[in-house]
């Protein structure tokens, strides 16, 4: 009897398969291990010192890093070591005087992305407390319509829309590209305006959407039409004004409320430019980035960023991310997600993602600083400010893919304007954010080098590590074999982590034996929901996945016979234009059980007045065929929190897809909710009519699972 | 005569309510919105796990004793104890307690027959 409830809990643990979206696909084939060991493959580097002395570095910059590269004489240096030749632009004189502007708000508000320009993801309301948060109840909900899982015609929906809050309205962009105007307090729809985009997936493996933004006039004209406008951006590339009162097109706007942003399109257009992020609006100013399919070819568009008018869609500038003379061998680097703003110092903060391919760097061997950054622009000029590189020749599709949250900070008696960048690679890298300098050291420490076997590639001797925050996971070490999955699957995930290669995060891609393992891999550390911040308490939270993904490179031919199906940040890539295909793959043993040790995703609260971990615990529970995982195990995450001035932070962001809410001081759960599918956004915070309400859409992405849903739920306290 | 396997004893009357119960409760959970597993296969797998342990209440019923007998008190306890095991995953907490009615259903039933093999012995 005993032996057989051991057989009946091991079947079911395999069952509680908890990584449904990262499907597994068609194995790479296996192939004997050989890759040298780490000393010899360090004396393999493949450094080309010539490939970085003709860079151009663009207008604002002259710097020559190839000198400090070449040398392995100073293991630990400030990035300030680093570009020498840049620090008058990067950290000018003028910048170091400004001031940022105080970060507490006095008034409730949630008419952007993340709540506020600065990214805070932060409400002072206080009707919903700890003490009364388990009373939360579902005030109202609303199903789209708008949704996909790509079983028909349609490609799959994933929707990671926060909904904003203006105009005493809440408006919410679907990955149909409507938007709908709803009142905040029923969800009785005002009105609603369909793009009649094209529903393909033009540079996404599914209809992607996060939003709208909204405008209005600081002077508006009576009787005007379009003094409050809504935008939402399509995957092929049109940005549409609509007027935020009445759900009419804006006439003044581009050509008749569209503005064509593929018109700027001009170098390797093998895609648009999908505008999947609501743009960023700041004073009359739309900044717009944008998306692209950079795992698919070499070349590919240029990254760019473009400012303008919010009432004509005119051109203002356009900031450029590569060197002139490299971008038609390369492309991207470009911005897809939220960005952040500073009124008071008069910047906008870019994060930048890595340039294509995203695995192969030799078409790019020269120094691209804007690449993998956070970059600061004038917002009047797009003229650049500071700039910080957090991976150098970025050859593992690091994007830095979240908003910098901005927020003053005290720290040993000093005020600080500091910056928070969460990456993918699980840092949290603070600096000032009028000056771009350290706010506790980030070093530049050796890497790991490539073992001799990718033609023309290049590897950074060195990458930025901050000293604080500690790293979100440990990416100093192979991650450990979970005991279960390998028990169930005979051993196969311990044979898997032996035959890859891993000296450290920045292990470099290989086309020997089953690859390298990537830890933390391209969907994991920090997705875009980023950090909140209470600036009260000075304490921020963020949500992180812990997630192991192996890739390897494929010359053409032998790509052209292995390659299988490529999914959502798992499968196998072309990179066409590249001497190599690649594949990435989740760590899983046959059963799709995941092969590393849990918790999967964790949330983290960090005391910002010392950088240290304040509290940390897992987060939700991963789920598989209706089998959850117990919560000690944490669920892998996408989404981000918010916090409130009463002490609570509120996220879903899990696969359980459930929405909860913590105590901010003890990380204590206090709440959930169950809903349709993960809510894959931050969560939105308003008042309306002395209510406070929490309003979560539950929209579902492939990569933590395939459920998709269109549902928006809104809670409150009982009246 | 014949009374050792009458079906007009309700021996496995608690397994069968407790598969029922079962049946009723993971049904429920699959067919409703938003109950965290609304439409999958987990759930799906406990509304068959349930009403294959209400077949089996019945058969057990109708059956003669031995060794046919003791295969279904055996499945009845195996599938009780996955279906309770599932729920937990799942976290169907009302199918765990119709679980423990089935294990309680089937405890009755075998202290039920053992008292009549003990009777029959007696006479």
């Amino acid at each position: 009897m005993m032996r057989a409830t051991q057989t009946a809990t091991l079947a079911l643990l395999a069952l509680t398969l908890p990584w449904a979206a990262v499907a597994q696909e068609t194995q790479t084939p296996a192939a004997p291990s050989d890759s040298p060991p780490a000393q010899e493959a360090a004396s393999q580097d493949g450094t080309d010192p010539n490939a970085m002395s003709g860079m151009t570095q663009g207008a604002d910059q002259s710097s020559d890093p190839g000198a400090d590269e070449d040398s392995p004489a100073a293991p630990v240096q400030t990035a300030q070591d680093r570009y020498p030749g840049v620090a008058d632009p990067l950290f000018s004189a003028e910048t170091r005087t400004r001031n940022g502007t105080p970060l507490v708000p006095e008034t409730a508000g949630w008419d952007s992305f993340h709540g506020q320009l600065n990214a805070q993801k932060y409400s002072p309301l206080t009707q919903i407390t700890p003490e009364n948060v388990g009373k939360l109840e579902k005030v109202w909900d609303l199903h789209t319509g708008d949704v996909s899982d790509g079983s028909g015609d349609q490609p799959a929906t994933v929707w990671s829309a926060t909904p904003i809050f203006a105009n005493d309205t809440l408006y919410i962009g679907t990955p149909f590209y409507r938007i709908l105007a709803l009142d905040p307090a029923t969800g009785e729809q005002k009105w609603a305006f369909d793009t009649k985009s094209r529903l393909e997936a033009l540079t996404q493996p599914a209809l992607k959407n996060r939003g709208v933004a909204y405008w209005q006039a600081a002077n508006p004209v009576e009787g005007k039409i379009c003094q409050k406008i809504v935008y939402i951006g399509t995957m092929d590339a049109q940005l549409f004004a609509v007027d935020a009162d009445s759900g009419k097109s804006c006439p003044d706007f581009g050509k008749d409320g569209v503005l064509d942003v593929n018109q700027w399109n001009t170098v390797n257009d093998r895609f648009p430019f999908s505008v999947l992020q609501p743009p960023t609006v700041a004073g009359d100013h739309v900044i717009l980035g944008w998306a692209g399919k950079d795992w698919e070819y070499a070349e590919a568009p240029p990254g760019a960023v473009f400012s303008v008018n919010a009432q004509t869609g005119k051109l203002e500038w356009a900031f450029e991310t590569l060197p002139e003379d490299i971008r038609r061998q390369t492309g991207t680097a470009n911005v897809w997600t939220a960005m952040s703003v500073d009124l008071g110092l008069n910047m906008v903060y870019l994060p930048v993602a890595s340039p294509s391919p995203n695995y192969w760097g030799g078409n790019r061997t020269q120094e691209i600083p804007y690449a993998t950054s956070t970059t600061a622009l004038d917002l009047d000029t797009g003229e650049v400010v500071w700039s910080r590189q957090w991976v150098h020749h970025d050859i593992w599709d690091y994007d830095i893919n979240s908003a910098p949250t901005l927020m003053d900070i005290t720290v040993d008696g000093k005020e600080i304007p500091a910056l928070m960048q969460a990456t993918k690679m699980g840092f949290l890298f603070t600096v000032n954010r009028a000056t771009g300098e350290d706010v506790w050291p980030i070093e530049e420490r050796p890497v790991p080098q490539g073992d001799g076997s990718v033609e023309g590639e290049y590897y950074a001797p060195t990458q930025p590590f901050p000293t604080k925050p500690a790293p979100l996971l440990d990416q100093s070490k192979k991650p450990e074999v979970w005991g279960i999955a390998d028990l169930v699957s005979g051993g196969q995930c311990s044979k898997l982590f032996d035959n890859l290669d891993y000296r450290g995060m920045y292990t470099p891609p290989t086309t020997k034996g089953e690859g390298v393992l990537t830890y933390p891999d391209s969907a994991g550390g920090v997705q875009w929901g980023g950090v909140a911040f209470d600036p009260e308490s000075q304490i921020a939270v963020v949500n992180t996945s812990h997630i192991v993904q192996y890739i390897k490179l494929y010359d053409r031919e032998t790509y052209d016979k292995v390659a299988g199906g490529s999914g959502n940040e798992n499968g196998y890539y072309p990179q066409q234009g590249a001497p190599y295909g690649m594949s990435l793959m989740t760590a899983m043993n046959w059963l799709g059980m995941p092969c590393w040790k849990p918790p999967f995703g964790e949330l983290v609260a960090i005391d910002m007045h010392t950088g240290d971990v304040k509290w940390r615990k897992p987060l939700g529970s991963s789920q598989k065929y209706g089998f959850f995982m117990p919560e000690s195990m944490g669920s892998p995450t996408i989404g981000g929190p918010a916090v409130t001035k009463s002490g609570l932070v509120f996220i879903g962001a899990t696969m359980d897809a459930k929405a909860r809410a913590f105590d901010l001081n003890t990380g204590e759960e206090l709440w959930s909710s169950q809903l349709q599918a993960p809510v894959v956004a931050n969560p939105a915070i308003y008042e309306y009519q002395g209510r406070q309400y929490v309003a979560f859409i539950s929209g579902g992405n492939s990569i933590l699972k395939p459920a998709v849903g269109d549902q928006i739920a809104v809670y409150a306290l009982p009246q | 005569m014949g009374s050792a396997y009458s079906s007009e004893r309700p021996r496995t009357i608690g397994i069968v309510a407790g598969g029922l119960g079962g049946a009723v409760v993971a049904v429920w959970n699959f067919m409703t919105p938003l109950t965290g597993v609304t439409g999958t296969f987990g759930a799906g797998l406990v509304i068959a796990s349930s009403i294959l342990i209400v077949i089996a209440g019945l058969w057990i019923q109708i059956t003669r004793p031995g060794g046919l007998r003791l295969v279904l008190r055996i499945l009845v306890a195996l599938g009780a104890l996955g279906t309770a095991a599932a729920g937990y995953f799942l976290h169907e907490w009302w199918l765990i307690v119709a679980m423990v009615v089935v294990a309680l259903g089937l405890i009755y039933d075998l202290r039920a027959g053992r008292s009549l093999r003990k009777s029959e012995v007696m006479a």
